[in-house]
């Protein structure tokens, strides 16, 4: 497993602020019928059904909407799986956590960007938990039901590091 | 030398398109037209398919309002089984409908055109947007999310999944609602009363700060059609469809299947979109409008206490058949109301949660019509199949489509205002878009357009020829 920050100037480490009585909150996202796009899905199936995250909220959704803003401002933590399009090789798995951005909009319709999820949660709530970013560089986004055999290989390696994120970290 | 102006993209809308505004030698505006560049053709892919297979797959047209697809299509499989779906079948079904029109409305109210009606239409586009309403008005977004999460979590609880759920199917819908779902929708309702109750205040309180756009946007005299009751109220399941003239006098009323004896679809070269118009007075005239503003001027009320009394001041301010595309904005958030006191009542009826939700059958007809209210206006389908069940046409009336040439009678009315010879006026963008914005168009039902809409405005001369371009 390669892991690596992103660069850009939406992504800095974000302040941790866990109350006990809230779940972590884990959601895939991407296109489920476009080949790797898909891989937030595959990886969240995965997690709904291991006991060790019966304790973790889990999600499959195909894009970030203003609307889960009310489910992140009520978990412990948030762990954003999706796939990207960053031209690193196929299967690397990317870890950043993600801080507000108000100008992360953009040309509005009904989706949003992550550090504009977590901006819109900090102004309606208050605060947004912390919130990381785990990314699979894709191979190919096919219009098929499969990821390539790259990004499914990198499934272990992504489940491992939401373990360490919602299980590890969130019990130290 | 005539000038054409095109918008390319337009932002905050379900899809993609673009505008051309036609100049003529004077550089006065003589036309204006919305083009939809986008094509999904489910008409075409639908064929040779089993009919049953048409709710689950028409769903797929849309991910704002794949229920009201459902609805249709459903209800269009239900004439070809020659049944009736049981009364909590239909019941369900209404309500899931109900659900997806609260939710449709949230998005098209809140997340889409509240950033105008909060910063004004000529505000910085970088903060004009559900984000900025967060930071300058909490309650309105927070509120805005909630009714949206209403309506989807009952869709999720009712059909397995917010987006595209299978659960209405021909014949009724597959599974009964428990009273534990019930209640757990029920347990709902008070929180999003309170939310649409701020949210009515805030909309009249700031009424007199937006005359302007509602005297210039999308002002002009029309038709009107939407499906009313036996009582003439306003039913988005089953009815009958009632056209009305610009002054609010009935021109006819008509079974929903015989809808092919009074409307018209026509090609339009630039777009994939397929206008309607009235048949009895052809394509030139036959212009009218669906959607929340037309049901208020078809129908006598909504139906329901609440809904009526904010529709009475409605009326009392605006009269019986207001023409201002602009108040569609208005009459959403009355119907969104409407909505919730509806899915109450439903949820009230102890038939609710009667196990009897399906009819079963084999082919009876080769044609099958079912129509509904969508969110954004009446929505038709039309399957014909061959004995074995098998789809050999499809037709696919979609309530933008029926808006068409209202849009397009919008645009011209903007464009005129705001543009003179190549001289555009600042804030002409922001206006065409936000008409356009007030139909909340999906591209993607009538065209079968994924993605957001951004915009590109075209300036051609007299011979078609593109000497400006604009877009952001």
């Amino acid at each position: 497993m390669t892991t690596a920050m992103k660069p850009a100037a939406t992504m800095t480490p974000a302040t941790k602020v866990v109350t006990s009585t809230r779940r972590p909150l884990v959601v895939g996202y991407g296109t489920a019928m476009r080949g790797d796009d898909a891989v937030g899905w595959y990886v969240a199936d995965l997690l709904a059904l291991e006991q060790r995250f019966a304790g973790v909220d889990v999600l499959s959704v195909h894009q970030l909407t203003p609307e889960l803003a009310a489910d992140f401002a009520s978990a412990s933590r948030i762990v954003l799986i999706d796939a990207a399009a960053d031209g690193d090789e196929p299967g690397a798995v990317h870890v950043s956590d993600v801080v507000p951005d108000y100008a992360a909009v953009g040309v509005f319709s009904h989706h949003v960007d992550a550090a504009a999820l977590v901006a819109l949660t900090s102004a309606l709530y208050g605060e947004a938990p912390p919130t990381t970013m785990v990314t699979v560089s894709l191979d190919s986004v096919p219009h098929e039901e499969r990821l390539s055999a790259p990004v499914a290989a990198a499934i272990p390696d992504v489940v491992a590091v939401v373990s360490r994120l919602v299980l590890e970290d969130d019990n130290a | 030398m005539s000038t054409t102006l095109t918008i390319d993209p337009i932002t905050r809308i379900e899809g993609h398109a673009r505008i051309t505004i036609q100049l003529d030698d004077a550089g006065d505006v003589a036309d204006a037209h919305f083009h939809v560049t986008q094509f999904r053709g489910f008409e075409k892919l639908c064929e040779g398919r089993p009919f049953a297979e048409m709710p689950s797959l028409m769903a797929r047209i849309c991910g704002i309002c794949p229920v009201s697809h459902l609805v249709a299509a459903a209800k269009a499989c239900d004439r070809i089984l020659a049944v009736r779906p049981p009364k909590t079948g239909s019941d369900l079904r209404a309500l899931m409908n109900l659900a997806q029109i609260v939710q449709s409305h949230s998005l098209s109210l809140f997340y889409l055109a509240a950033p105008d009606l909060v910063f004004g239409f000529d505000s910085d586009p970088a903060t004009r947007n559900i984000v900025g309403i967060a930071r300058t008005n909490p309650q309105l977004a927070g509120d805005g999310i909630l009714l949206r999460k209403f309506g989807q979590r009952i869709i999720e609880i009712l059909g397995g999944k917010r987006i595209h759920p299978s659960w209405i199917v021909p014949g009724g819908v597959e599974s009964p609602l428990t009273a534990e779902k019930r209640d757990e929708i029920r347990a709902m309702i008070p929180g999003a009363y309170g939310a649409v109750d701020r949210t009515l205040a805030w909309y009249k309180a700031n009424l007199l700060s937006w005359a302007e756009e509602e005297a210039s946007l999308g002002n002009f005299k029309s038709a009107f059609m939407a499906m009313v009751d036996d009582d003439g109220f306003v039913t988005h399941y089953d009815g009958r469809l009632r056209i009305a003239d610009h002054d609010g006098t009935l021109i006819t009323e008509f079974d929903p299947r015989d809808y092919g004896e009074h409307l018209g679809e026509f090609v339009d070269d630039a777009s994939f979109l397929k206008p309607t118009y009235l048949l009895a007075r052809g394509v030139t005239d036959g212009m009218y409008r669906v959607g929340t503003l037309a049901r208020v001027v078809v129908a006598k009320g909504f139906g329901t206490p609440r809904a009526d009394e904010e529709l009475a001041l409605f009326r009392e301010r605006f009269g019986p058949a207001p023409s201002s595309s602009f108040l569609y904005h208005h009459t959403r958030l009355i119907e969104i109301l409407h909505g919730i006191e509806k899915i109450e009542q439903l949820l009230n009826d102890p038939d609710i949660l009667s196990d009897r939700v399906i009819s079963n059958a084999q082919v009876n007809r080769n044609v099958g019509i079912g129509v509904a209210e969508a969110p954004r206006g009446t929505l038709m389908h039309r399957y014909e199949v061959d004995d074995d069940g098998i789809v050999q046409t499809a037709n696919l009336m979609i309530a933008t489509g029926h808006n068409a040439s209202a849009m397009n009678a919008g645009v011209l009315q903007v464009a005129k205002k705001y543009v003179h010879g190549d001289d555009v006026e600042e804030g002409m963008l922001n206006r065409v878009e936000a008409v356009i914005r007030c139909y909340d168009p999906c591209l993607s039902c009538s065209t079968h357009a994924a993605g957001q809409m951004p915009m590109v405005v075209n300036l051609l001369d007299a011979r078609g020829e593109v000497v400006r371009v604009l877009s952001r």
